[in-house]
């Protein structure tokens, strides 16, 4: 399989006042074509700021190096106005907070339509109804005619989760960005999604970068991980390997706590 | 066991949208002295409506909460404060951002004791140390600090008027896995060291068997199962104790729907091995006698 | 906070014309040439000085000065007055005139300017009574600008702590509190503020009639300011810190004042602010129509009492100046609240 995306030498900064706050400090990876790749990391460990540099979304105060390879391309330096292409149409994205990512006054249907005709340009309402119900079977909604009528409020976390992951696929996207997307959900939810996310990459080849702070999704889920610690890649591995023989001193010290936490005393 | 607070069919229903929310439907728990009592279930099924209702933030329509024999349901405020207190979630809401660490624990301190500030230095320093947290966080303001080392100032708040309960309301959601580990582990030996009761809530079971010594699983306002720690774990009996159990240890789970029941046993839509007799409200069966469960096919076996 | 609002030039400015303003109050003694009743038939409607650098012979002169004038009377019996242009009367400064007692503490009677006994000078002009329009200027703003700044503190006082209590407590308190603040708001501003002044009887000593002007727009202002309150304090309750305050203890009335209405203050000052015009209208409105302040005290209100004509305005423009000050005061406090709201942006606010 060859690379879909290559971080080169990746350092990002936050610019506060006087001070600079390191966030990413010389990162190199790559991430394999139709791979679940995890990123673990805690909190401040730069796993979000890796995903919104992909994106695109870093905020003003940053201050970038480096370069990401999309399909051989440098997208690190390119102008907003290209990666407003880039970002949905190749790039799909499912944030933490589903309901963050709908308009709260217009119903699921609506937002779904606007969101076919602006950037998929399926102008044929047949063709588009049959579209947005096919893509919320597959996310694993029983009942995708209620779903379309639905406005954001009147579904559970788990369901806007799901419709989330179903707009970002109807884009047919090349790599889907998971920034922690069940944080917020229940574990019973949780188990279920990030089924769902297995199931998504054998059925639409899509490359899966899944960033997470929980080493047993990543366990479950992903084929490789990257371990990041305050902005430095630690190490990429293999998750049975990850858990068995941990190389850095970082990661065996989660390891620990993890299986600390996990086993009973 | 010795019952430090034991709730007796507590019932709190709200209005919601023209429907009612049977937030907690003749709720009955025990939580013994000087152990961990953890309550768990998924978000909206009322644990946190049932820890607002013992600290009385909640009036409950019916029901009635003692604690060591005396009812308090109905009790003053300032009662409850010295017995009961709360840890939140989210340690960075749960202090006033405008008060540094030292005036918050300062005004803790002040509502059952009157001492001036400089008095009441040492006892502070003494509090922190407790936490294992040094006295130069005093004059910090919450967002200069860590979640971890916010939420041991919030533990310290919760223990400065010696209460003899504490509910943890998801104490380390919102945090890092090592923190956690550090909080919960801290928690364990503040037990040991000042023998307060925890009320553990939680909807991760793997922190549920960490920490607790009895778990009770709540599903939509009623109580399915308790028992010790171990039992449950090992023999969960209730379908929705093992959907849990699956979903934190990472094994597919399959749900028949989700929809909600108003009557008979509340989970059959979700539960797979459903038959006729669960139209009817299950009845409490015992396993052990510490281990007891709400379900009309707790007698069959599973494989 | 500071570096934003210094970048904003308008703000900046806005707020020095306001200090400037208060500052010409507080010392208005020491400001103005004459006492603010003094009066003088000389000069009836005495129009602004014109104050001259350059005399007749084109001699230039470091000290600025004035022309003495005199009046003679047209077929219509109005007075002409006409510069003498013969006679210099010299500006000066830091002369010695009425004494008074600076800030009521210093005894004093050293004034910024004037000029010798023979004359007189009205650098804004005089009024029916041919007293200074600029002294009664300053003297009013003292009224004026002070019963903004009074009655807004205690209108937000009241709003504060029974916003605090019908959001805090909700309920029946709630409900009883707020139809109370409806009724206040639903009857027209001006309305109101006539029948209250006219509950009271019209013969009261200028002191009794300040406070009573607050009284009457202090409790006209407080409801909207309680409205919003009450508003926050609705959501503020629901922050876990509430609950863990009420937990630990406290007592509601603590929490209301500690923990509720501080997270207010930022909304609170821009309001503060952006409400202080509406009290300095207020009393221009009942002073000006005769129910505020009255003769011979002076008020920004009251001076323009004599404006009501049109005749008056016709013949005497300058009488309206007390009205570019009620303008230029109010402008400043629109200005300055806005800029404050922006810069205190609810949006880029806390998990209020």
């Amino acid at each position: 399989m060859s690379d879909i995306i290559t971080f080169k030498n990746l350092g990002i900064r936050y610019r506060d006042g006087h001070k600079a706050l390191l966030a990413l400090d010389n990162v190199t990876f790559s991430v394999k074509e139709k791979e679940i790749f995890g990123i673990v990391g805690e909190s401040g460990s730069g796993k979000s700021t890796l995903a919104f540099a992909l994106l695109g979304l870093l905020p003003e105060n940053a201050v970038g190096a480096g370069q990401i390879f999309f399909e051989e391309k440098d997208i690190f330096s390119l102008p907003e106005s290209r990666m407003r292409e880039i970002r949905g149409r190749q790039l799909g994205v499912i944030f933490q907070e589903p309901a963050s990512s709908f308009n709260p006054v217009l119903s699921i249907g609506y937002q779904f339509r606007e969101l076919l005709i602006h950037k998929m340009q399926v102008q044929d309402a047949a063709q588009r109804r049959e579209i947005m119900l096919s893509y919320l079977k597959e996310v694993g909604l029983k009942d995708p005619l209620r779903i379309l009528d639905s406005y954001p409020h009147q579904l559970s976390g788990g369901q806007l989760q799901r419709v989330a992951i179903a707009y970002a696929l109807s884009l047919k996207p090349k790599v889907l960005i998971a920034d922690e997307p069940t944080s917020s959900l229940d574990v019973t939810v949780e188990s279920q999604i990030i089924n769902l996310f297995s199931y998504l990459r054998d059925k639409f080849n899509v490359t899966i970068i899944f960033i997470t702070h929980n080493l047993d999704l990543v366990g479950v889920l992903c084929d490789r991980v990257a371990v990041l610690y305050k902005g430095q890649l630690r190490e990429i591995q293999e998750p049975a390997a990850l858990f068995a023989a941990p190389k850095d001193p970082y990661t065996q010290e989660l390891i620990h706590t993890f299986s600390q936490l996990t086993q009973n005393e | 066991m010795s019952k430090l607070l034991e709730v007796k069919n507590l019932k709190k229903y709200f209005s919601h949208h023209h429907c009612l929310v049977k937030a907690l439907d003749e709720v009955s728990l025990e939580i013994p002295h000087g152990k961990t009592t953890a309550l768990v279930g998924e978000s909206g099924c009322g644990k946190t409506t049932l820890a607002k209702t013992i600290l009385g933030f909640y009036r409950a329509q019916d029901g009635s909460v003692f604690l060591e024999g005396k009812n308090i349901t109905a009790c003053r405020r300032r009662f409850l404060a010295r017995n009961i207190q709360i840890v939140f979630q989210n340690p960075y809401v749960s202090v006033d951002p405008r008060y540094t660490v030292y005036a918050t624990l300062y005004e803790a301190l002040t509502v059952f004791k009157k001492v001036s500030s400089q008095e009441a230095k040492p006892e502070l320093v003494n509090l922190l140390a407790q936490v294992d947290l040094s006295p130069e966080v005093f004059h910090r303001y919450p967002h200069q600090l860590s979640g971890g080392q916010l939420q041991r100032v919030c533990i310290a708040r919760s223990l400065i008027n010696r209460p003899k309960l504490i509910i943890l309301d998801e104490p380390t959601s919102a945090l890092d896995i090592t923190t956690t580990l550090k909080i919960l582990t801290l928690l364990k030996r503040l037990q040991k060291e000042l023998g307060v009761s925890y009320l553990f809530i939680s909807h991760n079971l793997k922190l549920v068997r960490f920490m607790s010594d009895y778990v009770w699983v709540m599903y939509y306002g009623k109580i399915v199962e308790w028992g010790s720690q171990k039992e449950l774990f090992e023999n969960p009996r209730h379908p929705y104790t093992r959907v849990l159990l699956d979903a934190a240890y990472q094994r597919l789970t399959e749900t028949a729907s989700e929809t909600l029941e108003t009557d008979g046993c509340r989970f059959r839509a979700r539960c797979t091995s459903r038959d006729k007799r669960c139209q009817a409200e299950p009845d409490w069966q015992e396993i052990s006698s510490e281990h007891f469960v709400r379900c009309h096919r707790s007698g069959d076996t599973y494989v | 906070m500071m570096k934003e609002f210094r970048k904003n030039r308008l703000a900046v400015l806005c707020l020095l014309v306001l200090l400037s303003l208060y500052g010409l109050a507080l010392f208005a003694d020491f400001f103005s040439p004459y006492a603010y009743d003094e009066e003088d038939v000389e000069h009836l409607w005495s129009p602004p000085a014109k104050i001259h650098l350059i005399d007749r012979e084109h001699n230039i002169f470091l000290k600025p000065f004035i022309y003495k004038d005199s009046f003679t009377i047209d077929e219509y019996y109005r007075r002409i007055y006409r510069e003498d242009r013969t006679q210099a009367v010299p500006i000066r400064f830091f002369v010695r005139g009425f004494s008074y007692k600076l800030l009521g503490l210093f005894k004093s009677d050293i004034h910024l300017f004037g000029v010798a006994d023979s004359s007189k000078i009205f650098i804004l002009g005089a009024d029916s009574k041919g007293r200074d329009l600029f002294t009664r200027i300053l003297y009013g703003a003292r009224i004026s600008l002070s019963i903004g700044l009074i009655g807004v503190l205690i209108s937000y006082g009241i709003g504060l702590l029974l916003g605090g209590i019908a959001g805090y407590y909700g309920g029946r308190v709630d409900m009883i509190l707020m139809r109370l603040v409806e009724m206040i708001m639903l009857v027209p501003g001006f309305y109101l503020m006539l029948a209250l002044r006219s509950s009271f009887p019209p013969n009261l000593s200028s002191t009794q009639v300040y406070v009573l002007l607050i009284v009457i727009l202090s409790f006209i202002g407080w409801a909207s300011i309680a409205r919003v309150i009450r508003g926050m304090a609705l959501s503020l309750r629901e922050n876990e810190f509430v609950y863990a305050a009420k937990s630990l203890g406290l007592r509601d009335l603590q929490i209301i004042v500690r923990h509720i209405i501080p997270h207010t203050f930022s909304y609170a000052i821009v309001t503060i602010v952006l409400s202080i015009p509406g009290y300095i209208l207020g009393e221009a409105a009942l002073s000006m129509i005769g129910l505020g302040i009255q003769e011979p005290q002076a008020s920004w209100g009251n001076l323009l009492s004599s404006a009501m004509g049109i005749v008056n305005i016709k013949l005497f423009p300058w009488i309206l100046t007390p009205g570019l000050f009620i303008i230029a005061a109010s402008m400043c406090f629109y200005v300055l609240g806005e800029t404050l709201r922006d810069i205190i942006d609810p949006k880029r606010k806390i998990s209020l």
